[in-house]
């Protein structure tokens, strides 16, 4: 079955690719982007200088690499409820493995083990155990969340090892090392999306789960497949949200699961599945970051900023709804 | 190809919003109190009928801190006096505590401290954790109460939601005493709370002498609605009134996270070039700024606190002005206190009040605990062996 992922991970040529998926819905969500700056700059030109917006992009990165999981699993029909929880259970884990004094790869890569055990669970609840993925994922949530609870007995405490941190604090062309992780991963993501064998399974499984089961799609590993990528980014996301932190906290990562499906929503990745892309989730992510921050400096409070998401949030699921019976 | 109507609308709901974002600041309202957290609205002490003289309130245990009730505790202003001789009798004593939750290293630290205590007053405890949960804390008291406690000791998940369940124990004829969270009934023996607004304007009211009463203030709010955050805020607000200079130029909900209190900061930070100081709810929100202030390179204003020792340490190491108002964890096992003197039949306050002194820049040196954890809130009231224990 490994193989057989890893065989769909091969390069296709051109003449294969089917073209106009890079582009489409996701540009409606990176255009609401660019509008949403050029507002920002009438109002007050502080709030989206180039250093700022790198902040801004630094506050995303968390939640951008949540969405990007969550645009895979959402795009195979699926959904991760688990994620926000796995946030928090890798801050966590980050601080207090080892005492805090752990190799920061060994840290690291215990996290990113963790997501994927979490997501190969998931992922095998939902395929083979054909539990709804509502169920298997919330369910995941409490249980991830009774295990940090367990691990720190209710005190978050620790000082996530300095390397996470520089996660963070590190910079390279301007732009944070948790950014150029999130846009690594996405980009990443996209080319396994468009140009190979897997991806093109992803979508076909998403359009029509009988029709591609029929014509010969492993579906049950296509959707195995996309469970253990959530995993994977909610873990990586939690990683950088240390970084930014810089100690464990329980409370980390408890709006990231419903912004990270606003952010597909946003995007224009539909839960009928098979249709949208990680392109589109990126910019939802950075939008919502955006608004939230401008909001902030603005001096419009929260109230505000969760009216406008909402409204935002319930204008692009209307944007992109297919229309019935065609 | 004709346009389908529903693209307009969400076109439309776009520009809405478009419209809604240079909106006027939204008023904060209590929200539908989702949070688990205290809250103290202040609770005149009703009608306790039966006066009595209330005595030394000595515990008879030859210990220095479990001996008496702490000295940084008063009776509530015009507090009624709770005869409690119909409750009399000999130890050892059962006492349930219904908790509302284990979140954070302060609420770790309330229970810890009443379990090392229960022995010493030849008590054990029945401790049930509602997980911020009010439905469960109901029936976690229904559950306490069939196990034939001799007193309740209950902290409400929410305001005034726990009525009920702390009539029906009451009426078992059992010593209730409630802290943190106001009780929502007259049905009990005792109530240990903390006025949230001096927490507030003790922080402000240093914090402006700090700032020399005059120049730009952010203010990092908790959770929205919470009471005990309104209570802070109001407090804030009250002193800000008497320093017409000291103008406040930006505020949000950190919800007491360290990371949100950071990245509200970074953006309030972007709005404005100049900030001369940083009023804040809590001290996790406080890290968080420091962390932003120092990333974008700008020289730290004094700010307010709170008395966690990781706070602590980064005051004294960083050299910043700063006050931490302290919300005192000793609440549980001082309502641990109470129920054992009502259970020797002693005359008690109806109203208990906490006032604990803030921690100065003068007394930091002093108060700061560089051997002892992080998640330590340093108050005076338990030995540093004793906090070595719960957070080793």
């Amino acid at each position: 079955m490994v193989a057989r992922m890893i065989g769909g991970l091969v390069w296709l040529p051109d003449r294969l690719v089917r073209p106009g998926r890079l582009g489409g819905r996701g540009v409606l969500a990176w255009a609401a982007l660019g509008a949403g700056i050029g507002f920002a700059y009438i109002l007050d030109p502080k709030l989206v200088t180039l250093e700022h917006l790198a902040v801004i992009a630094r506050q995303a990165a968390p939640l951008g690499l949540l969405a990007v999981g969550q645009t895979v699993v959402i795009l195979v029909r699926g959904f991760d409820l688990s994620m926000g929880a796995m946030v928090a259970f890798v801050t966590v884990l980050a601080a207090n493995l080892f005492g805090g004094r752990g190799e920061v790869v060994v840290v690291v890569a215990a996290c990113l083990a963790s997501g994927l055990a979490v997501g190969a669970i998931n992922g095998l609840g939902v395929v083979y155990g054909r539990v709804s993925p509502l169920i298997m994922t919330l369910g995941m949530a409490f249980v991830l969340s009774g295990a940090a609870l367990i691990f720190t007995g209710g005190a978050p405490t620790g000082r996530v090892p300095d390397a996470v941190r520089v996660l963070s604090a590190g910079h390279f062309l301007g732009l944070s090392l948790s950014v150029w992780t999130w846009l690594l991963v996405a980009i990443g993501t996209v080319l396994v999306l468009n140009r190979t064998r897997f991806g093109r399974y992803v979508y076909s499984v998403g359009a029509n789960p009988v029709a591609s089961y029929l014509s010969g799609v492993p579906r049950r590993q296509v959707e195995l497949g996309a469970y253990l990528f959530a995993g994977l980014c909610a873990a990586g996301g939690g990683l950088l949200l240390a970084g930014f932190v810089g100690s464990g906290s329980l409370g980390a990562g408890q709006d990231l699961l419903l912004q990270s499906i606003a952010a597909v929503v946003i995007g224009g990745t539909t839960f009928e599945g098979g249709k949208g892309g990680v392109s589109g989730s990126v910019a939802g992510a950075l939008f919502l970051t955006l608004v939230s921050a401008i909001l902030t400096g603005l001096g419009v409070a929260k109230f505000g900023n969760l009216v406008i998401q909402g409204v935002v949030l319930v204008g692009a699921a209307a944007l992109f709804r297919e229309r019935l019976g065609r | 190809m004709r346009i389908p109507w529903h693209r307009l609308a969400a076109a439309l709901a776009l520009g809405a919003l478009a419209l809604a974002a240079c909106g006027p600041a939204a008023t904060p309202s209590p929200s539908s109190g989702a949070s688990a957290a205290p809250s103290t609205p202040p609770t005149a002490s009703a009608g306790a009928p039966t006066a009595c003289a209330v005595g030394t309130s000595e515990l008879g245990i030859p210990n220095t801190n479990a001996g008496a009730l702490f000295k940084q505790m008063t009776p509530g202003e015009g507090a009624a006096t709770v005869d409690t001789s119909a409750h009399k009798k000999d130890g050892p004593y059962t006492i349930g505590f219904s908790d509302w939750g284990l979140v954070n290293s302060h609420r770790v630290q309330t229970r810890e401290a009443m379990l090392m205590l229960a022995p010493l007053l030849n008590v054990t405890l029945r401790i049930t954790d509602a997980g911020g949960d009010t439905n469960k804390q109901i029936a976690d008291v229904d559950d306490l109460l069939t196990q034939n406690i001799d007193a309740l000791v209950i902290a409400p998940a929410v305001a005034d939601a726990l009525g009920p369940a702390i009539d029906r124990a009451y009426a078992k004829g059992i010593p209730v005493v409630v802290f943190q969270s106001s009780p929502g009934t007259d049905n009990y023996t005792s109530y240990i709370h903390t006025r949230d607004e001096d927490f507030g304007s003790v922080g402000m009211q240093k914090l402006a002498e700090d700032m020399g009463g005059r120049g730009n203030l952010i203010a990092l709010r908790g959770v929205a609605g919470n009471p005990v955050e309104t209570g802070r805020y109001n407090g804030m607000r009250s002193v800000l009134d008497k320093y017409p200079d000291i103008k406040l130029v930006g505020e949000d909900y950190g919800d007491w996270n360290e990371d949100k209190g950071k990245a509200i900061t970074q953006n309030l930070l972007a709005a404005n070039p100049q900030i001369d100081g940083v009023w804040s709810s809590g001290a996790a929100m406080t890290k968080g700024a420091i962390s932003a202030f120092q990333e974008a390179g700008r020289p730290l204003p004094p700010m307010s606190g709170e008395h966690l020792n990781g706070f602590l340490k980064l005051w004294q190491q960083l050299g910043i002005k700063s006050v931490a108002p302290v919300y005192p964890s000793w609440m549980g096992p001082e309502a641990l206190k109470v129920a054992v003197l009502a259970l020797q039949g002693q005359c008690v306050y109806k109203e208990y009040i906490p006032n604990p002194p803030p921690i100065t820049n003068a007394e930091l040196a002093s108060a700061v605990k560089p051997d002892l954890s992080d998640d330590y809130w340093v108050e005076g009231y338990l030995t540093d062996e004793q906090a070595k224990q719960i957070f080793p």
